[in-house]
């Protein structure tokens, strides 16, 4: 049975060299992932914002201190799927060939939107970008109009549910 | 017996009045054809009546009107869809059809006739042009937009079989055997053309063995229409439009059997074998009294076998004859009158079959039947393999094998489950079976060709497969070239033996017809962006429009109101959509003084300077802010539409000059809110307590304040000419901001602005819209704009190109005028000097506050002076204006300094 | 209608995904006049048939320029990994 859950992830994107990123030790309950070479995001629970951001920011700090470290929480709003047929509404909405290894990472076009997409064992999160969050969701009710209801009501962003702890874990996801 | 004859009636449709009842497993023509139509179709040109033929989907005799859309394949659509169905030519009517008299008139009705008879006299085209689409074509296209909810769908599969037949189902089993993802597509339901027997059989086992195993997908109902670049095969099925990516792509989709040219080859009456044996063997219908065979093959002696067997249940239904040639003259069944070598010459009858003219051994002579069924050969379905340029693509069965067995075909599909597999080229086919004999045969169905057409075609100098093509449209129809394209080869080649005219010509998507609106599947919302307080902006009633790809506020009711609110008040305005970025990183400074027009090394931190963004030819594209912040790094601001370019631009050179520097996209993670107005620093005062006034926050500097309890990036600039505040700030906290500033702003008579409100206020003070009042070639010095260009920097993009051009005289400026009239000239309205056209007007508005219309616009003046006075002319009339010197409002920017 | 470009950050895309960005042409090559040289690179294009050198924009992704080598005449991409 597929369940589709607007919620809020925190995003903190680091910005330095290759060799910093590379050696960049993953907070625990945050998946690093690799955006560019010097770009890596920390996607975590929105109640490990500020652990992770510190995790990155000290790290950064003594390592490369002209690095950046963003909180671009902001800018993200996260679709999480579960259950088997995930992928097909995905493939409605994205030409993305999803990989069938667990975790995966992969950035690329969903919806006319540029999203990034987090594949874990059992469930899919879809952080496309606030501005098109409206768009997105109702794509989603348009293509998913015989498979499932969806509550997709307009929550506002700081009031988003909560990112499930449960699905986040320390390992570092292969690139897509 | 067949078994659908004794099957229940399941379901019916109106059919131009007539209740018709199907049978489970009819298709709408064989529905139609069991409640004795016989008359399917009207010809698109000569207004022919035409009966059923192929029944494979390959001809255009079928097509009729079903719910509303026309020229729908009733022979492939299961009758179970369909509510109305009618023919869509004919007047009045498709049985009783007066336009049948074209025939007659055919002599003055050549090919190409449309081209060279309506010209003159010039009045009498429009009328014949709309004659002529009322008395041709394939009924009426519905009107309005479409209710289609179709989305598409992506498939990533190692292997794409097109084609469910024995050489389709083989490639599809065998690549699945070999643990390769596999998609089968098949136009119809697979097996359910066949007749039953071995092959149907044999059918349903492959189809059993290959959905068993569970790894390939089966598609049905499913047609395929082209295979483009990538490779990407668009699959167009009942619900969603398939988007499928293969490694690989396997074609079998078979033959045809081969159309034969002969005068009365259109008769109601005729068929293909093919068409016949579904008739027969799949439908259970009788197709006439008297039936004649042509058999050139041996599936030919399958079908007259089947005819026969079906002859000797149903007493009113005799094979009077079959046409063989010696060597296959042994396999028929005794009791068959055959006929051995003879050829038909000319079909008889006038508006049904009524005897065939056939020739033996030199003499002719005439049989009487209602049936003749043709069995003459194979030509390839091969447009998708022509499709193909570079993409991994082989044929498998009879697509490339025309007229193999069953088990070549099954061999020629195992084959191609080895990607190494060299794939076998299609044979090219497409002699003409006997001479053609006589003018009058028809060789192209869709569009009424005859062969007498083709050597008026060849006489005028087409003379090639391609001209000929695009001269008599053979092969131009609905059908695709499927039946006339061999015969197009062929005539081309007798003609002109062994030369290039005779090739193929160029086969293009789509394959198959398909719906207009199925190329729009999934692509029906356009994508709009919103910023977060999007809502907060439709509670307010706001009138919403696009800005490049964003939906923004144009007013929120009364323009006016939101202009005074900005001159004499304070009024907050969303400006969330800017291009915002950080820029840190080592070499931060030096990227933006390499590529910035203006010097970014002297700004001191929290402080700002606006920017033009110039190409590498000098030409404008954007402008923005650059900020320095606390720490050294980098804010910059770009125009709502224009970040992407930006970013990109920024990168570019980044890598170019190798720098390292971290370029971070916060346009979606942080938000904007101007506060403008004179009381803009008192509505503030309400809500900080940080100080604002010009020593902390001057004109042109920066501050993080905390605004109601949010922290905001505090930004003096002055778009609107106006003490104004950008405050940018965490997304998540725009609504709680947006709603602090309209509160605390209600003792200030506060309103939010829109974008018309904006565009006057901006334009008051000559500032230029990038993309509005500029083109592509706009160099800043054009515009007015050259203090923001310091030409004695060593180096910045677009530098050298504006030294180059400085050697060059302007001849072209963006201008300010005043109108002293009622109006202001439309924007677009053209400008005129001393009667000369000069130019025209970019921007204008009517200025509440100067009482008269004000514009910017593009003058000419080659000779350097510019003129002092202009004539707007627009829509309405002509405009007396003023060239002045711009800002039209508070030219000494007092009020933004304050 | 679906060429794919591989992004070495993202892996292969539809062409969709990116802007183009043009054949990479020299910097204003050394000793040479730099008003012309300028002109050169801002104007004129090599229109190769053949193998070009070129960059793509993957905005849908990374965000960052890719550079490639593409057969101007079949399309193909050439190793660049």
């Amino acid at each position: 049975m597929l369940s589709i859950e607007r919620t809020h992830a925190a995003v903190i994107a680091c910005y330095a060299s290759a060799a910093t990123l590379d050696a960049l030790p993953a907070p625990p309950n945050a998946y690093a992932c690799r955006v560019a070479p010097d770009e890596l995001w920390l996607i975590a629970p929105p109640e490990l914002l500020a652990d992770t951001e510190r995790c990155a920011t000290e790290y950064c700090a003594r390592t490369e201190p002209l690095a950046l470290v963003l909180d671009q929480s902001d800018g993200w709003t996260t679709f999480t799927f579960r259950g088997d047929e995930a992928l097909s509404v995905l493939a409605q909405l994205s030409a993305l060939p999803f990989p069938a290894t667990r975790p995966a990472w992969m950035q690329g076009a969903l919806a006319g939107g540029a999203a990034k997409i987090l594949l874990l064992e059992g469930e899919v999160h879809v952080l496309v970008p606030v501005t098109l969050r409206h768009h997105v969701a109702a794509r989603l009710r348009d293509v998913c109009g015989s498979l499932t209801s969806i509550p997709l009501s307009e929550i506002p962003l700081a009031g988003d549910a909560r990112m499930p702890a449960s699905s986040i874990r320390a390992v570092p996801p292969a690139q897509g | 017996m067949a078994a659908s004859e004794s099957a229940p009636v399941n379901g019916s449709f109106d059919f131009e009045g007539r209740n018709v009842p199907c049978m489970q497993g009819d298709t709408i023509a064989s529905a139609l054809y069991r409640a004795e139509v016989r008359t399917f179709s009207r010809s698109f040109k000569y207004h022919r009546r035409r009966g059923l033929y192929c029944l494979t989907g390959d001809c255009p005799n079928c097509l009729m009107t079903v719910n509303g859309e026309p020229a729908v394949r009733t022979c492939m659509t299961p009758a179970a869809g369909a509510r109305h169905v009618a023919r869509g030519t004919g007047w009045p009517s498709a049985e009783h059809d007066v336009l049948s008299i074209l025939w007659h008139l055919r002599a003055l009705m050549p090919v190409g006739f449309y081209y060279k008879s309506m010209i003159r006299p010039r009045w009498l085209f429009p009328i014949a042009e709309r004659v002529i689409r009322r008395i041709a074509g394939l009924g009426t296209a519905p009107h309005g937009p479409s209710d289609s909810a179709k989305e598409c769908m992506h498939h990533h599969t190692d292997v794409v079989v097109i084609g469910g037949g024995v050489a389709g189902l083989s490639a599809a089993i065998a690549a699945a055997q070999r643990g390769e993802r596999v998609m089968l597509v098949e136009e119809g339901i697979v097996g359910e053309r066949i007749a039953p027997g071995p092959l149907r059989d044999r059918i349903a086992a492959q189809r059993e063995t290959l959905s068993r195993d569970g790894s390939a997908m089966i598609l049905e109902r499913a047609t395929a229409i082209g295979i483009f670049e990538g490779p990407l095969v668009p699959v167009v099925g009942e619900d969603l439009l398939h988007l499928v990516h293969p490694q690989r792509i396997v074609v079998a989709t078979g033959a045809v059997e081969r159309h034969a040219v002969f005068p009365g080859n259109d008769l109601p009456g005729v068929w293909l074998g093919r068409g016949v044996s579904r008739l027969v063997g799949v439908h259970g219908l009788t197709p006439g009294r008297a039936i004649v065979v042509v058999a050139n093959t041996a599936e030919g002696l399958e079908h007259l076998e089947l005819l026969r067997q079906h002859a000797s249940r149903q007493r009113a239904c005799k094979v009077v004859a079959a046409l063989v040639p010696r060597a296959l003259a042994e396999g028929v069944a005794p009791g068959v009158d055959v006929i051995v070598d003879g050829t038909v010459v000319e079909a008889l009858g006038s508006g049904a079959l009524r005897a065939v003219l056939i020739e033996t051994g030199g003499s002719r002579r005439t049989l009487p039947c209602d049936t003749l069924v043709l069995s003459l050969g194979y030509e390839p379905r091969d447009s998708l393999l022509r499709h193909a340029v570079l993409e991994p693509v082989c044929g498998a069965g009879d697509v490339v094998l025309a007229g193999c067995s069953a088990a070549e075909a099954e061999e020629s599909g195992r084959r191609t489950a080895d990607p190494d597999h060299a794939p076998e080229a299609a044979e090219p086919t497409g002699a003409f079976l006997s001479e053609p004999s006589g003018a009058e045969g028809f060789v192209c169905l869709c569009e009424d060709v005859a062969v007498k057409e083709f050597e008026h075609a060849w006489d005028e100098g087409y003379r090639s497969t391609e001209l000929l093509k695009r001269y008599s449209t053979v092969t131009m129809g609905s059908c695709q070239g499927a039946l006339c394209h061999a015969h197009l080869k062929a005539f081309v080649r007798q003609r002109s033996p062994g030369s290039w005219v005779g090739q193929p010509t160029t086969a293009r998507p789509p394959a198959r017809p398909l719906r207009l609106e199925d190329l729009a599947a999934g692509a029906r919302v356009p994508v709009e962006y919103h910023t977060v307080l999007h809502n907060r902006h439709i509670a307010r009633g706001a009138e919403m429009d696009w800005a490049g790809a964003w939906k923004r506020p144009s007013n929120y009711g009364d323009v006016e109101q939101e202009y005074w609110a900005v001159r004499k008040n304070v009024s907050v305005m969303d400006i969330s959509t800017l291009g915002k970025y950080r820029v840190a990183g080592p070499d931060a400074a030096l990227l933006l003084e390499r590529i910035y027009p203006c010097r970014v090394n002297d700004i001191k931190p929290w402080r700002s300077r606006y920017t033009l963004l110039l190409n590498e030819a000098g030409y404008l594209f954007d402008d923005g802010m650059v900020c320095k912040l606390g720490d050294g790094s980098f804010y910059v601001t770009f125009t709502s539409s224009g970040g992407d370019a930006a970013e990109s631009w920024l990168r570019e050179w980044a890598d170019e000059w190798k720098l390292r520097v971290h370029i971070a996209n916060v346009t979606a993670a942080r938000s904007a809110i101007n506060v403008a107005g004179p009381r803009a620093r008192e509505l503030l005062a309400r809500l900080t307590q940080d100080s604002l006034d010009a020593e902390a926050v001057p004109y042109g500097g920066l501050r993080e304040i905390c605004v109601s309890g949010v922290e905001c990036l505090t930004l003096r600039v002055g778009f609107v000419g106006e003490l104004s505040y950008e405050l940018h700030h965490a997304s998540r906290q725009s609504e709680m901001l947006w709603d602090a500033l309209l509160e605390a702003g209600r003792a200030f008579d506060i309103r939010p602005h829109g974008l018309d409100a904006l565009k006057l206020l901006r334009l008051e003070k000559g500032h230029i819209l990038i993309g509005q009042d500029t083109d592509f070639d706009t160099t800043p010095a054009k515009v007015g704009l050259d203090f923001a260009v310091k030409m004695d920097k060593p180096e910045f993009v677009g530098r050298t190109a504006l030294q180059r051009l400085a050697s060059l005289p302007r001849e072209r400026s963006l201008v300010p005028m005043t109108f002293a009239g009622p109006r202001a000239p439309e924007e677009g309205a053209q400008l005129f000097a001393g009667g000369i056209h000069v130019g025209n007007v970019t921007s204008s508005r009517f200025s509440p506050t100067l009482g008269c219309g004000i514009a910017l616009g593009w003058i000419r003046h080659p000779t350097g002076a510019l003129p002092t006075s202009v004539s707007a002319r627009d829509t309405v009339g002509d405009c007396e204006g003023e060239v002045t010197k711009g800002p039209f409002y508070d030219p000494k920017g007092e009020r933004l300094r304050a | 209608m679906a060429l794919k470009v591989t992004c070495p950050n993202c892996g292969p895309r539809q062409y969709t995904e990116f802007w183009f960005g043009g054949e990479l042409l020299p910097h204003t090559a050394p000793g040479a006049d730099e008003l012309a040289a300028d002109f050169e690179r801002v104007w004129l294009r090599t229109n190769r048939a053949g193998v070009q050198r070129e960059r793509w924009f993957h905005h849908a992704g990374c965000r960052r320029w890719v550079e490639t080598e593409r057969d101007t005449l079949t399309n193909e991409f050439h190793g660049r990994e």
